[in-house]
């Protein structure tokens, strides 16, 4: 998956808007900004991070710059160990032609030494938002791991994995019909890129405009298919 | 074992606040960082051995009506979680031996005190 091929690839899928959100990092994320300015893809800068209870959290924002002053807290909290590419593989660093950049030695895979509320406050606090990633499933995830969402939790919806049955979740969890549910392909590679059955209903592919469809308001929607 | 037993004779530190520390008779020892595992499978009585120190904790021990919450490894739990348990009446023991060996010495104890 390279900034070219993925936003090439969104294309052909006929997305309009996509997030980028690789693990513990955003390093790759202007890449492919830069590469959706080129085709007509708007990219959303984000980042999947896991908490010290080894969850899996979605982060949003509207500015790389945003995204990459949480990247900086990110770093300072993951465990100082080197990747070890034998067995992980080379995490990357790509510019917007595909033009290789550079490896990030840090191991990426860890969780970092934060809690699943110190960081919602501090992605919140960079004018991001939170959205726990597929709740469905049995790793990573707030539910396995934590048993429930603890209440009043300030996230702007949860995300269910692309084969979840979102309704079924919702009554064995009734309490989950208070979260607005988004579903994402969570594509690790380009032809997963094409599970695809969120639609939001927007003016402009912003994230003031995302949060007002997760809310509902003024026309705006999510529609799940 | 009475959970006064296990305050005496390991290096654990109550970390909550109690009137009185409740001495409950502990039936059995869980040891999970899932806590939908820990809801799942943990009987009454039990305690919980576990690195996990999420606020969260509180509400499945409270749950499953465990004796008490023994977080391992050096881990410190949040001032949240202390003060739900303390509020529950739930003890949270910290210690610094991992999981492992704190199991090892609670094996080895109960063989010396059967």
């Amino acid at each position: 998956m390279t900034p070219q091929n993925i936003v090439r690839m969104a294309k052909l899928n006929h997305n309009e808007l996509i997030a980028v959100t690789d693990h513990n990092s955003g390093e790759n994320v202007s890449a492919v900004m830069g590469a959706g300015a080129e085709h007509g893809v708007a990219v959303l800068p984000g980042m999947e991070v896991q908490s010290r209870e080894d969850i899996h959290l979605l982060c949003y924002f509207d500015r790389i710059d945003d995204l990459l002053s949480w990247q900086e807290i990110v770093y300072g909290k993951l465990p100082p160990i080197e990747n070890k590419e034998e067995l992980f593989g080379p995490q990357l660093l790509f510019d917007s032609r595909d033009r290789e950049l550079g490896k990030n030695n840090r191991l990426l895979l860890n969780g970092i030494d934060l809690s699943l509320e110190e960081i919602i406050e501090e992605v919140n606090f960079r004018k991001g938002i939170c959205v726990p990633a597929h709740i469905d499933r049995r790793a990573y995830s707030v539910l396995e791991h934590l048993g429930f969402i603890p209440s009043g939790l300030p996230i702007a919806a949860v995300e269910g994995s692309r084969a979840v049955d979102v309704h079924g979740m919702q009554r064995k969890y009734p309490y989950l019909t208070a979260y607005p549910f988004i579903v994402s392909s969570d594509a690790h590679n380009l032809e997963e890129m094409v599970f695809n059955r969120t639609y939001f209903y927007l003016m402009e592919p912003t994230l003031d405009e995302i949060c007002l469809a997760l809310r509902g308001k003024e026309g705006r929607k999510v529609v799940i298919v | 074992m009475k959970l006064s037993k296990l305050i005496e004779n390991f290096p654990v530190k109550v970390a909550t606040q109690h009137e009185i520390i409740p001495d409950y008779d502990i039936t059995g020892g869980i040891s999970s960082d899932l806590l939908s595992y820990v809801m799942a499978n943990a009987k009454e009585g039990n305690i919980w051995i576990t690195i996990q120190t999420h606020p969260n904790i509180v509400a499945v021990a409270s749950l499953t009506n465990l004796a008490a919450i023994i977080i391992v490894g050096g881990a410190q739990p949040d001032q949240d979680t202390l003060s739900r348990a303390s509020q529950e009446d739930i003890p949270i023991l910290t210690t610094d031996l991992p999981a492992y060996e704190f199991i090892l010495r609670m094996a080895a104890f109960g063989k010396d005190n059967a």
